[in-house]
């Protein structure tokens, strides 16, 4: 057995990663959950929250907005609804798409657009939770 | 005299039509280019779903009963032929002007349709309700008194999942209702630019089988380049958080979307490459009657001169 875990990130629109790394932080409906090489096969949902890729001393931060993760023999794959690195969230447009998801549901349109727009606010506010930790974290560290 | 004139003028709209085809066909390649793309962009998710899908499918299927696993219960009717109901969805375009495309959509339903109920007439009676996507499909249902559940316009040349979602409930809610064995979708399968064939899966119940040999075919030419898959052999012992059936509940229905829309992007790319190939062949042929009109134009101008140089010169003899 292999002391890695090798993760793939797949969001719809395309495959965003692949890499080897020693444990995996994810969000899971149960609640956040540790992965290790090793770990049984499971296969769980994923809710909205921070994932976070540890390696060695680095850590990387993705912000998933729910999907499903599987493990299977150190194979860690996650199947995300949508998913950005931290570091690549552009906080003046995340608070724009907020706001406009925001006026969206102020309007009162049809159930469809505001489930649209709700779903869009979620995720806005999501990002920008996840950004702004990391950029604490990176100026405190 | 009138004849040039009147050749002048077929000249003209002969002219017309191959610019209009030309742009035409070039508007189409650029929609088929971008139904491409989408289609192939959405490729890796779907394929890894489809991976783990009949992985834990295997896994759990002793275990486990799901509705969009298992086709409802045929209740056997008391007398004569039991009635089985199976839905029909068609996928076809909202306009015309691409080539066979349509036609052969309606030819081989109505031949599969023939071979399919034949078959199993003996044992039950077949009875088809139809779900169209598109004029043309709806018109064909409908001149053929065909029952038509529900229609829905065409998707437009960008399809986006959220665009899908009636579509996809209608679908979701007559399987759980019961209404219907077997839930079908035909559409015209996207194989290259030119040519594309008339497809039948079937989208509900989701059965192993029909996974492995749709996505097989789907993803047929990436096996070779990009994705190529990794087979892992599944354990036995497989977690599922927070259960096997909430899993369950929110992997299949999301499995049926993606293949769904999936199925609609590859029909969508169809349209485009079969519209843009007949525009393509309309403007050849109208660049073909321009050059041949040109040449009798010339003709019949040529004898005129002739005919007047000739006058002019006996006119000249007389004097």
């Amino acid at each position: 057995m292999s002391n890695k875990l090798n993760l793939d990130i797949i969001s719809q629109e395309a495959q965003l990663l692949s890499q080897e790394l020693d444990m995996v932080l994810a969000p899971t409906a149960m609640g956040q959950i540790g992965i290790l090489p090793g770990h049984i096969s499971l296969f769980t949902h994923l809710k909205a929250g921070e994932l976070i890729l540890v390696s060695g001393i680095k850590h990387e931060v993705f912000a998933v907005t729910g999907g499903f993760l599987d493990v299977n023999q150190d194979q860690v794959t996650v199947l995300a609804d949508s998913a950005i690195r931290a570091e690549d969230i552009d906080i003046v447009k995340v608070q724009e798409a907020k706001k406009r998801a925001q006026e969206t549901m102020e309007k009162k349109l049809s159930e469809n657009d505001f489930k649209l727009a709700q779903v869009d606010l979620r995720k806005a506010i999501l990002e920008l939770k996840v950004a702004k930790r990391r950029r604490r974290h990176s100026i405190s560290l | 005299m009138s004849s040039t004139k009147i050749i002048k003028r077929r000249i003209k709209s002969a002219t017309n039509i191959s610019q209009i085809t030309k742009a035409m066909e070039m508007v189409a390649a650029s929609k088929m280019r971008f139904a491409q793309e989408s289609a192939l962009a959405s490729r890796p998710y779907t394929e890894k779903m489809r991976q783990i899908l009949t992985g834990i499918i295997e896994i759990v299927k002793d275990d486990i009963d799901h509705f969009l696993l298992k086709s409802p219960e045929i209740i056997p009717a008391t007398e004569g032929k039991t009635q089985e109901k199976y839905l029909v969805i068609i996928l076809s375009s909202d306009k015309g002007l691409c080539g066979g495309l349509n036609s052969n959509l309606y030819r081989g339903l109505e031949m599969w349709q023939n071979n399919f109920t034949e078959k199993k007439h003996d044992t039950n009676n077949i009875k088809m309700d139809f779900i169209t996507v598109g004029k043309k499909a709806k018109e064909h249902v409908l001149k053929t008194r065909r029952f038509l559940l529900a229609e829905f316009p065409n998707f437009g040349d960008k399809p986006r999942y959220s665009d899908i979602v009636p579509l996809y409930n209608t679908i979701f809610e007559s399987f759980k209702t019961t209404q219907y064995q077997k839930i079908l979708i035909v559409f015209m399968e996207f194989i290259s630019t030119i040519s594309q064939r008339l497809t039948v899966r079937q989208l509900l119940p989701i059965q192993r089988d029909e996974i492995d040999s749709a996505f097989s075919e789907i993803m047929m030419e990436e096996y070779e380049s990009k994705y190529k898959p990794v087979e892992f052999d599944f354990q036995k012992d497989y977690i599922f958080e927070p259960s096997a059936k909430s899993i369950f509940d929110k992997l299949l229905p999301k499995y049926l979307g993606l293949y769904l829309y999936h199925i609609i992007l590859e029909s969508t790319a169809s349209e485009h490459s079969a519209r843009m190939v007949a525009m393509k062949s309309a403007h050849d042929n109208a660049t073909e009657i321009v050059k041949d009109l040109s040449l009798e134009y010339n003709q019949l101008r040529q004898q005129k001169i002739t005919s007047e140089l000739l006058d002019a010169a006996s006119a000249r003899m007389v004097m």
